[in-house]
């Protein structure tokens, strides 16, 4: 089993000449969704291109490769096809997640350390490309709230801490906390932000909960992963022996990255989900700027300790 | 300072000694504490679990309630308190979710609840040490024999500690060794699971012979001991058939106490109707914690509410603190020229065509309407009070073909006062509260406001909405969602009581049929939540079937639908919901 060893926030001159064994990204009808794959492909060598896609492939391209995901187990069945057939030593792995239902990278990042292989060390990089602002759209309803799949933890008798990622959708978070009925809850929004009203808009649409558990507010930068993952282990180092720690990532996409990298990290932390189904707000995401990615590069290593 | 209603009142986080300083003597209490199997029913919120936790020791000791000493003499058992939450359910789901062998799961999904209440019966165990024991040496002794008996029995590590502690460390630890070996089962398509012993351990089987072994030991005062199952409904489906088909068991050593949603899952419906089912009465007994009594739940809401205005040092009676609402007051109408409620029939006869044309109808003279004899006076007057009052608040101009409402962003005088305050949480005590405590806040020792009465109620009652909005809920095909389905209910019986014909019973209730259309699981998951309330009238029923059950929207929906909070005539749910279903949304996988 591969544990991860440790983790960078790099830019995207850092990828570059690189043998990229595989690149992983999502298809559907955002503007952003190949920003990124046509940038690493001028500077680097790709062997096996995917584009995952749920009901609908929304384009046509020759240099991807087009795969349905119907359920998350889909995504694991994959990776064993091209992981496994990769016979070196090393493996180099690109996801671009801006795309994708949090469902699909977890798994990734699940599989990677939880499946058996013979990689002495993976690469592995994970880019988002944030996108411009749009006006937040009514909500929709939740159709589950429960723990994102793939990771399995008993439940037991002690109570739970909260930390809650806003999102900028009106009313969602005080209907998850009342939901989930937690002992301890902490609220994480990002401030600042590539655009501020995507901070105005988080502020406003919750202001009723930030009012509530202003002690337990913090904010933290959005293209800063150093500052959110300080964020949050400070939590978890504090709360942790007392309370069972549940994220639940309902605001941007680097936020429940960072989270879902310490819930592998720390086997106890659960990531919870908060979904509307199929009936999801449509929104346009156009890339906020042609070059302006988060990418975070995470090396796992067999039998080594964190 | 807005009241944070998390913290406010929440049973379930808080500790025993917590709940006891807040804790309101009930009838359900005294029918609980029975030497007798028990089931709990209620919607969440409803007091369940405050009820369970107050059986336990640490909250009977910090009882400041002068009875207190005698009731913990008389209860006849020892409560072991085993928490459940919805995220039991949830890992239920997930664990299926995986492609994980069938076998393995239900052995895992057994090991995890007797995991939880072998960890409760440490608890206990500590909890009853500690409160019914003098403190000496020879207690640790006492503990030691125990724990190394526990150490075997559970099949834990010879070389931990023998201390009550250690084996909740220890037990807590074998359960992240199942979490890793799940883990690795579920990325390694070649792994073995690991068949540890511990995982075939069961409850039934074991703590019979821990609780001889503590009596034994300790010779406690006590011989019985009730394992109180909190919050049911979001247990596994094995275990609340295998707990309601134990509610058979006539072992006076191990009583068994369980809440759970109004409704109880069909599974368990079999247990209870098959040749060993266990019968209400001569096996159990039932307490149902919703408004089947509106005098006795008003009782409790008024019991609270005064300890709330003692505990801020409020020396005025509630009443007068919070004022009446008139529109409330049952039978203290007059109904001489000058009164009010005269004033307001004549009033809304002269803008409301359809009630004056009702009132020509029933021999009442719309600019005098005095009533002529007892028997109009109760038929009529008394019967459309509510009716009138609510048209004519809403009511601007209906003379002409179209109605026409008046414009007024708030309805203070609708839903302010006392009586508002005690009915529109319908007895539930995290709402009230929670409600209470925001005017509290914002008032003096003296008076509070009507205008912050109504704020808070709105406000309240937002929250309440926002959270049945937020009710998980898998909507499929061509159906609608909860908060359609409570959108199209609210709308209707507002258009019963606002709309263009005066309707002297206008619709405030629904009955229920699936086999005309199946709403089954919106009910079921409003009625955990306390979205609807069940109106039946015997006490001695168990109620498993929906159908041709009444409902009614909870009183928080009053101010959203503009209701009175009476309930009045019901309708078939199926003539409010037609056939007029909105078109699904075309899926769109995208996520921001």
């Amino acid at each position: 089993m591969m544990k991860i060893n440790y983790g960078y926030q790099i830019t995207l001159n850092d990828l570059s000449n690189l043998e990229i064994d595989i690149f992983i990204c999502a298809n559907n009808n955002e503007a952003r969704k190949y920003c990124l794959f046509d940038k690493i492909k001028r500077n680097n060598f790709i062997k096996k291109s995917i584009s995952l896609y749920y009901n609908n492939v929304f384009d046509s391209r020759n240099d991807l490769e087009y795969k349905q995901i119907k359920k998350h187990t889909e995504v694991e069945r994959i990776l064993d096809d091209e992981i496994k057939a990769c016979k070196k030593e090393e493996l180099t792995i690109i996801v671009d997640y801006s795309c994708m239902t949090k469902s699909w990278y977890y798994t990734i990042l699940l599989y990677l350390s939880n499946s058996d292989n013979a990689f002495k060390k993976i690469n592995c990089y994970l880019s988002y490309t944030p996108s411009r602002f749009s006006l937040p759209l009514a909500p929709k309803p939740n159709s589950d709230i429960s723990p994102l799949p793939g990771k399995i933890i008993m439940p037991n008798n002690r109570p739970k801490a909260l930390i809650l990622g806003l999102g900028y959708e009106e009313n969602k978070a005080q209907g998850i906390i009342d939901q989930i009925d937690p002992a301890k809850i902490f609220l994480l929004y990002s401030k600042p932000t590539i655009d501020k009203r995507f901070t105005e808009a988080i502020e406003i649409n919750n202001a009723n909960v930030i009012n509530d558990f202003e002690e337990t507010t913090y904010t933290y930068d959005f293209s800063s992963l150093l500052d959110i993952e300080n964020k949050l282990r400070a939590i978890y180092y504090k709360y942790n022996t007392e309370y069972n720690i549940i994220i639940s990532p309902i605001g941007p996409k680097p936020f429940t990255l960072v989270s879902m990298i310490l819930s592998i990290i720390f086997p106890e932390i659960e990531i919870w989900r908060i979904g509307s189904g199929e009936d999801i707000n449509p929104y346009p995401r156009e890339p906020f700027n042609e070059d302006h990615f988060i990418i975070c590069e995470i090396v796992y290593k067999q039998n080594q300790i964190t | 300072m807005a009241v944070n209603f998390q913290n406010s009142f929440n049973a379930r986080n808080l500790d025993p000694k917590e709940i006891a300083k807040n804790f309101i003597y009930s009838q359900s209490f005294d029918v609980l504490k029975n030497k007798c199997h028990t089931v709990i029913l209620g919607a969440r919120g409803c007091g369940k679990t405050t009820l369970m936790k107050m059986l336990t020791l640490p909250a009977l000791y910090n009882w400041d309630y002068i009875g207190a000493h005698k009731f913990i003499e008389d209860i006849p058992f020892y409560a072991i308190y085993i928490p459940t939450d919805i995220s039991w359910l949830y890992k239920d789901f997930a664990l299926n979710d995986t492609k994980i062998d069938k076998k393995i799961i239900d052995l895992v999904s057994k090991f995890s609840v007797n995991t939880n209440i072998f960890e409760s019966v440490c608890d206990t165990f500590l909890n009853v040490i500690t409160h019914e024991f003098n403190n000496d040496d020879s207690l640790l002794d006492a503990e030691i024999s125990l724990s190394l008996i526990l150490i075997d029995l559970l099949k834990l590590d010879f070389d931990i500690a023998p201390r009550l502690e250690s084996i909740k460390e220890n037990l807590r630890y074998r359960r992240n060794i199942i979490n890793q070996n799940l883990s690795k089962l579920i990325y390694n398509n070649n792994y073995d699971f690991e068949y540890f012993d511990f995982l075939h351990l069961n409850y039934i089987d074991v703590l019979p012979l821990i609780l001889d072994h503590f009596k034994r030991i300790f010779e406690p005062k006590k011989n019985s001991w009730a394992l109180c199952f909190d919050e049911l409904e979001f247990a596994p489906i094995w275990l609340k058939k295998q707990l309601y088909t134990l509610l058979r068991s006539t072992d006076q050593r191990i009583l068994f106490k369980l809440s759970s949603s109004p409704i109880l899952p069909k599974e368990v419906d079999e247990v209870l109707k098959g040749d060993a089912g266990a019968s209400l009465g001569n096996d159990f007994e039932i307490i149902k914690m919703w408004d089947t009594n509106s005098q006795s739940s008003n009782e409790f809401s008024k019991k609270l509410i005064d300890s709330l205005l003692k505990k801020k040092n409020i020396r005025v009676r509630a009443k007068d603190y919070f004022g009446s609402n008139f529109r409330y007051l049952d039978g203290l109408e007059t109904y001489t020229t000058d009164s009010e409620y005269l004033s307001q029939i004549k009033s809304l006869a002269t803008k409301d065509i359809s009630f004056r044309e009702y009132l020509i109808n029933k021999n009442i003279d719309p600019q005098n309407p005095i009533p002529t004899d007892k028997v109009q006076l109760a038929s009529v007057f008394r019967k459309i009070k509510p009716i009138v009052y609510y048209r004519n608040y809403f009511i601007k101009d209906n003379t002409s073909t179209k109605i026409s409402y008046s414009i007024n962003k708030k309805y203070i005088e609708l839903y302010s006062g006392y009586e508002v305050l005690i009915g529109i949480t319908d007895g539930n005590p995290r709402w009230l509260i929670g409600l209470i405590n925001s005017i509290l806040n914002r008032s003096d020792l003296h008076k509070a406001d009507t205008n912050i009465q109504y704020d808070e109620v709105e406000r309240t009652s937002n929250r309440f909405i926002n959270f049945i909005n937020n009710t998980p809920y898998h909507k499929q095909g061509s159906k609608i969602s909860i908060i359609e389905f409570i959108e199209r209910v609210g709308d209707f019986f507002k258009e019963s009581l606002l709309g263009k014909v005066f309707n002297p019973e206008p619709y405030s209730s629904f009955t229920y049929d699936s086999n005309i259309m199946d709403f089954t699981e919106i009910i079921e998951k409003g009625l955990l939540q306390g979205a609807f309330i069940l109106l039946d009238e015997g006490d001695e029923n168990f109620d498993f079937e929906l159908n041709n059950k009444r409902f009614r929207l909870s009183y928080m929906y009053s101010h959203q639908f503009k209701l009175p909070l009476r309930t009045g005539k019901e309708i078939k749910v199926d003539k409010i919901i037609s056939d007029n279903i909105t078109v699904p949304n075309l899926f769109n996988y995208d996520e921001n």
